[in-house]
Order: C-alpha cells, then sequence, then structure tokens
C-alpha cells in the first residue's frame, strides 16, 4: 500500500521484492532478480558496500525520468535481506536549488553597500543606524547603532524634517570631518520609512571652491582697482599736461608783466587791469557758453579787430582773449580807456593771464576729481570702519558708481531715481556696495555696450527697497530661478565664476534679513532687494 | 522555520539589499566580465536616457570607455575611475571589481560642478598669468581726458 518505491532485496543487492511504485518508477516489471546498484542510477558496487555494509540507515539521491528520489537503505542486524524505502524529493531539491540562486543573489547584492567606495548607511525614521558600509566605518568608526541625526550630525529639527519629507527629493548635508569634507545624500523609502544615506567625499571639490572664492576675490580687487585707476588716469593726466602747460605759461606772463610794469599806468589805468585780472580768473572757472561755430566766428572777428588796429600775435591772442570773456566791444571799450601806447601791452599781458587761469582752473578740476575718488573708494570700501555701521544707500550706490564709471562708458546710461526720505540704515556697509556692483557689473555685461540701467530707491515702511533695471535682452526662464545658485553662470568660462549673485544672496538674506529677488523678460529685467532699516541680529555668515 | 518561510525570508533580505542600489541617487550599475550590464539602478537607466540598461553593454554605454581600458579594469584590484561626459554632465564612474565573483560594480557620482570650477581656476589662473582684468581692456590712455568731466551717469 506504500505509495513510494519500495524494494527487498539480498545483502549482495539482488532485489527479491519490488512493489508496484517501484516498479513504475524504473519502467520495468523484471526487477526481481535484477541488481540494485544496476538498476539505480548514480549507484555502483562500492556505494551499494558503504550503505549496506554496517546495519542502520542511509539515504541515497537519485535522479529518475527528471524526478529526484530519496532512496533510503535499510540494513537490520541480522537476517539476509535489505530494504529500500523511496521517497519523491523532487520539490524540496527545487526548493533548495531557488534557495541556493537567492543566496548567491543574497551575496552578490549584500557587496552592493559595501564594495560602495563611498559610506553608506541605513538607519530608522529616528536616526538610529541599521547599517553601514565599510567606507562608512573607515570615515566615522563603528556606527550601527548610533544615532545619525544627533550623535554624527547634530542636525535641527527642521533639518532632520527635511529629511524625512526626503521621499522623492534627496537632501543633502554637507560635513567636514578633520580635514575631509563629505555631503551626504539622504533618501527615504516609502515602503520601510528607513532613511538611506549615500556619502561622497567633497574635500577636492571644496578645496577647488575656497581657491575659486579666493580667486574671485582677487579678480574683484582687481576689477575695482583697474577701474579705480582708469579713472583716476584721466584726471590725473589732464592735470599733469596742465602744470607742464603752466610752467611755460607763466613764463609767458612773467614777461609781459614786466613789460607791463615798465609803463607809466595810470590808477584808472591800474584799476581796468584789475577788473581784467578779475574777469578772467571768474571766466577760467566757468564752462563756455558758446558753441563750435560761434566760437570759431567771435574769435574771428577778435582776429580781425587785432589784426586791423596792428597788433601783433593777433591769432595767437584772439582764443584767449576770448576765453577770459572779451569781445570787439569790450575791446574797442578798452582801447578808448588805455593810453595808445599802454593798450598793446596790456593786451599783451591779457592773453598771458588767460591760460594760466584756466590751467591753474583744470589743475584745481583734475586734483578735485582725484580727491572724490578717493574719498568714494574709501567709503565704497568703508575702510577704517566697523563692519556694521550707519550706510547711506544712496551715497554707497553712487560711490559704487564711480567705482564702475570706466565699465559705465559708451552706450551705457545710468539713470538715478533715488528717494530723498531713506534714513541711514544700520548695516554691512561695505559688503551691501559689493551687492550693487555685483548687479550693476552684471547689468553692464547683459547691455553688451548699450542700454539704460535705472536705479530706484524708496522707503517702505522699516524696509528700504532698492531696485535696478536693465533693458538688455533679459534672463531666460529656465536660467532666472538657478541665478542665485553658487557657481551658477551663463558667461563663458574665465568670464565670471558664478559666485556674485550667490554671494549678494547671501549678503542681503542672510546677513541683512532682506529679501532679493529676479524678474526679467526681454527688455526688462530688474532686481528688487528689500532690506530692514536696521539689522535685528549680527549675521556672521560667510 | 519551513522551506517556504526560509525562501520568504530570503526573498525579504533580498529586496533589503536590492533597495541600496535603486535608493542610490547616482547610477549604479553591475557589469559582468564581458562588460554585460547585468543590473543598473534607476538613476543610471535615466542618466542614459534608456529605459532598461539591463542586457546593454557598458562599453558602448560609457564614453571612451575602450577595450583595453575594460581589460585593465578587469585586472585591477584596486577601484578604478573613469570620468565621461554623458548628456552634457561629467560623471566619475568608479569601476569596483567584486570580492566575491567576477562581477564588476560601477558607482558613478556627477562631477560636472567641480570641472567646471577646475576649468574656471584654469581661466582664471590664465588670465592673470596673462596680466588681464576681467571687463577692461589694456592700453587706455588720456585720449579721453576731458570725458571724466562730463561722466556718465545721468
Amino acid at each position: 500500500m506504500n505509495p513510494g518505491p519500495v524494494l527487498r532485496m539480498r545483502r549482495n543487492g539482488c532485489v527479491v521484492l519490488a512493489n508496484k511504485a517501484a516498479r513504475e518508477i524504473f519502467h520495468s516489471d523484471r526487477l526481481v532478480d535484477q541488481y540494485w546498484y544496476e538498476v539505480c542510477p548514480e549507484m555502483s558496487t562500492d556505494v551499494w558496500n558503504e550503505l549496506t555494509s554496517k546495519p542502520g540507515i542511509k539515504g541515497h539521491e537519485a535522479d529518475v525520468d527528471e524526478r529526484c528520489y530519496l532512496f533510503t537503505h535499510v540494513s537490520p542486524d541480522e537476517g539476509e535481506f535489505c530494504f529500500v524505502y523511496g521517497s519523491d524529493v523532487t520539490q524540496i531539491k527545487l526548493i533548495e536549488r531557488e534557495l541556493e540562486q537567492q543566496r548567491a543573489a543574497v551575496r552578490q547584492m549584500a557587496r552592493f553597500p559595501d564594495m560602495n567606495p563611498g559610506p553608506v548607511l541605513r538607519m530608522e525614521d529616528t536616526g538610529s543606524i541599521l547599517l553601514s558600509n565599510v567606507a562608512a566605518k573607515e570615515v566615522f568608526g563603528e556606527v550601527v547603532g548610533k544615532n545619525w541625526r544627533k550623535e554624527i550630525l547634530s542636525l535641527s529639527d527642521d533639518q532632520w524634517d527635511a529629511i524625512l519629507r526626503s521621499y522623492d527629493q534627496p537632501e543633502s548635508v554637507e560635513l567636514r570631518i578633520g580635514e575631509r569634507s563629505f555631503v551626504f545624500v539622504h533618501r527615504r523609502e516609502t515602503e520601510s520609512g528607513n532613511v538611506f544615506v549615500f556619502g561622497t567625499e567633497i574635500t577636492k571639490q571644496k578645496v577647488a571652491e575656497r581657491s575659486l572664492k579666493q580667486s574671485e576675490k582677487m579678480a574683484t580687487l582687481g576689477t575695482l582697482a583697474a577701474g579705480v585707476a582708469h579713472e583716476l588716469n584721466n584726471p590725473a593726466a589732464a592735470t599733469k599736461r596742465a602744470s607742464e602747460n603752466l610752467k611755460e605759461q607763466l613764463a609767458q606772463l612773467e614777461k609781459a608783466h614786466i613789460a607791463l610794469n615798465t609803463l607809466n599806468l595810470s590808477d584808472k589805468e591800474r584799476q581796468l587791469i584789475h577788473e581784467i585780472d578779475k574777469m578772467a580768473h571768474m571766466k577760467s572757472m566757468m564752462p563756455s557758453e558758446l558753441g563750435t561755430l560761434q566760437r570759431s566766428d567771435a574769435e574771428a572777428e577778435i582776429e580781425d579787430w587785432l589784426d586791423d588796429a596792428g597788433f601783433e600775435d593777433a591769432w595767437d591772442h584772439a582764443s584767449a582773449l576770448l576765453n577770459m570773456g572779451m569781445d570787439v566791444d569790450r575791446l574797442n571799450d578798452l582801447s578808448e580807456q588805455f593810453a595808445e601806447d599802454h593798450f598793446e601791452k596790456v593786451l599783451d599781458w591779457a592773453a598771458s593771464l588767460g591760460p594760466v587761469y584756466e590751467l591753474l582752473a583744470e589743475i584745481s578740476e583734475g586734483s578735485s576729481r582725484i580727491s572724490e575718488i578717493v574719498i568714494a573708494l574709501k567709503n565704497y570700501s568703508f575702510v577704517g570702519q566697523a563692519p556694521v555701521q550707519e550706510a547711506d544707500l544712496n551715497q554707497g550706490i553712487d560711490n559704487t558708481l564711480v567705482i564702475l564709471r570706466s565699465k559705465l562708458k559708451g552706450g551705457v546710461e545710468v539713470h538715478r531715481e533715488y528717494a530723498d526720505n531713506i534714513p541711514k540704515i544700520i548695516a554691512y556697509g561695505g559688503e551691501l556696495n559689493q551687492v550693487w556692483t555685483n548687479i550693476i557689473d552684471n547689468a553692464i555685461d547683459a547691455l553688451n555696450g548699450e542700454g539704460n540701467i535705472t536705479i530706484r530707491t524708496l522707503l517702505d515702511g522699516e524696509h528700504a527697497i532698492v531696485e535696478f533695471e536693465d533693458n538688455g535682452p533679459g534672463i531666460p526662464a529656465d536660467v532666472v530661478e538657478k541665478v542665485f545658485d553658487p557657481f551658477f553662470t551663463t558667461k563663458n568660462i574665465g568670464k565670471g565664476t558664478g559666485l556674485g549673485l550667490s554671494t549678494s544672496y547671501g549678503i542681503i538674506v542672510e546677513k541683512h534679513e532682506g529679501s532679493i529677488n529676479v524678474q526679467s523678460e526681454p527688455g526688462k529685467t530688474c532686481f528688487r532687494i528689500r532690506i530692514p532699516l536696521k539689522l535685528s541680529t549680527l549675521n556672521d555668515v560667510d | 522555520m519551513s522551506a517556504e518561510n526560509l525562501t520568504q525570508n530570503l526573498r525579504k533580505e533580498i529586496e533589503d539589499l536590492a533597495r541600496f542600489p535603486e535608493m542610490n541617487p547616482g547610477p549604479v550599475i553591475r557589469v559582468n566580465p564581458k562588460g554585460e550590464v547585468l543590473l543598473a539602478n534607476s538613476s543610471a537607466n535615466e542618466i542614459f536616457g534608456v529605459p532598461v540598461l539591463q542586457g546593454k553593454s557598458w562599453l558602448e554605454l560609457c564614453p571612451d570607455l575602450t577595450d583595453e581600458l575594460w581589460q585593465d579594469i578587469r585586472k585591477g584590484k584596486k577601484s578604478f575611475g573613469h570620468e565621461a561626459d554623458v548628456n552634457e554632465r561629467c560623471y566619475l564612474f568608479i569601476h569596483v571589481n567584486s570580492d566575491i565573483s567576477d562581477n564588476t560594480f560601477v558607482y558613478g557620482s556627477d562631477v560636472t560642478q567641480i570641472k567646471l570650477i577646475e576649468r574656471e581656476l584654469e581661466a582664471q589662473s590664465g588670465a592673470l598669468r596673462n596680466g588681464q582684468v576681467p571687463g577692461y581692456e589694456s592700453g587706455s590712455g588720456a585720449e579721453d581726458e576731458k570725458e571724466w568731466l562730463r561722466g556718465s551717469c545721468q
């Protein structure tokens, strides 16, 4: 009745009885009198002897017709027969094979985290670490069981909440460990709620970033130095040229003065000479009201008058006399008031005096301009002042424009629409100027040599607002959201580091707790900055 | 524990471990010695713009990965980094030969940022070596020395 194969055989392996199941499995009605070690697959006399030489129960597995059987051999202590009971273990074998394949797959999959060259961790939603790979152990030591959030990263509640929301969007945290820097990307798994952490060493990147920031500072310094040098160059060159000409002109004046002193001048003539002196002085400080054509005509009239009067050097004198406010009527008037033999020497003197005053005025203007630039530079950089102090927004922007003036030449025009009711604000003044510089500099680049920049300031309750608007081509829509990202730039390599607006964002938002945003469309880009009039806290953000 | 339970537990373990490559935000790939991709996570599929990388040739997918280089990677005992541009981003693919099989694991990370920074630094160093200052033309003289009297701001 046994559903499985059952056989009885002599000790030498000769089958003496086989049930129906055995006969069916081996497809043989003549199993009796056959030797079992010849019938059973994977069996031999040696195996048979091994199985039956000693009393006991031993198993032998064999595949028969694509099924696997376990033949249990029972050798009694005594008697001339052995017994074989077979059972179909195909299903168990299949499961075992699948298990082995799965074990192999597990071993392969288990290598993924461990073969990862960067730290990999898995943790519960409390931060308790469940698993860490070799690289993580190398960085942190044994951390399984420790709390990632509290003991390793010291994350705030807000940061951890963000990580727990990181189902779709990974959340990154940077960490410096000794001299090494890492970024740990956190991702929470929906099913288990566990947080997976994948670390990458970014030491090299951080070193490069610091180098680039340093390089950016040097480049900015270079830009400012070049701008200031360029601005100083023009008044300095004009002053130098004027002072060189002045030497020559003073020699001529001295000569004319000596000639004038040889004359026996009346009191009235001396008074007139004094008036001419005053007029020359005054005119040298005023811009000419004459256009080019008018001036040319007026000079020609004076030259003709001098020629007609028989004066030498008429051509030379005409321009100088015109510059000091002379015209034909005045010359006629003066000629009647001076003795005939005095007048030529008086005009020689006057023609020498006018250029002296003009040159002195140019030197004065040049040195004033130089002084103005130096003051602007000093105010711009807040040299020798505390980082936080009272700052005049309008003046700060003006100082910035002075520094950037040489870049503004050409077709770029700046329109200033300043509110006059903005009080001095308490701020990091030097850093605000850095913001204005970055934004104006970008606007100049965007305009590519032609266009308008409008700068507005206005008061809005406890805040000041500064707007920089340009009519350049605008920022593409797919780019506008990234403009404040560090290292984001649309400029070519070597033309911009992409740090300017990121730094500006840090200064306005993090240091001043203000806001900065940009709206852009072709022909109109506007950066709007809102800063509190008074800093609530000192924010030392790098 | 029954065989069925054991299988289920192992399946669960496989699933748990299989999540590591899948949860990795960077590309993760397993390749056999011939270079055939055996497993790739979603990030890898996305980066290469292919629905399923499995079955494809890593040597054909990864730019500049020559057969010679692949043989060197296979022979190597240490990890091997190979930089390649994929869809306008630069990736560092670190190849690690498995310690328990003849497969190779590939872990990618996006290094575009650092490449840009390096190029920018190189450009800036070059500019500084040449004495250039961004935004300013060299050789400006006093030809417009009267310009400063007028200024350009209104």
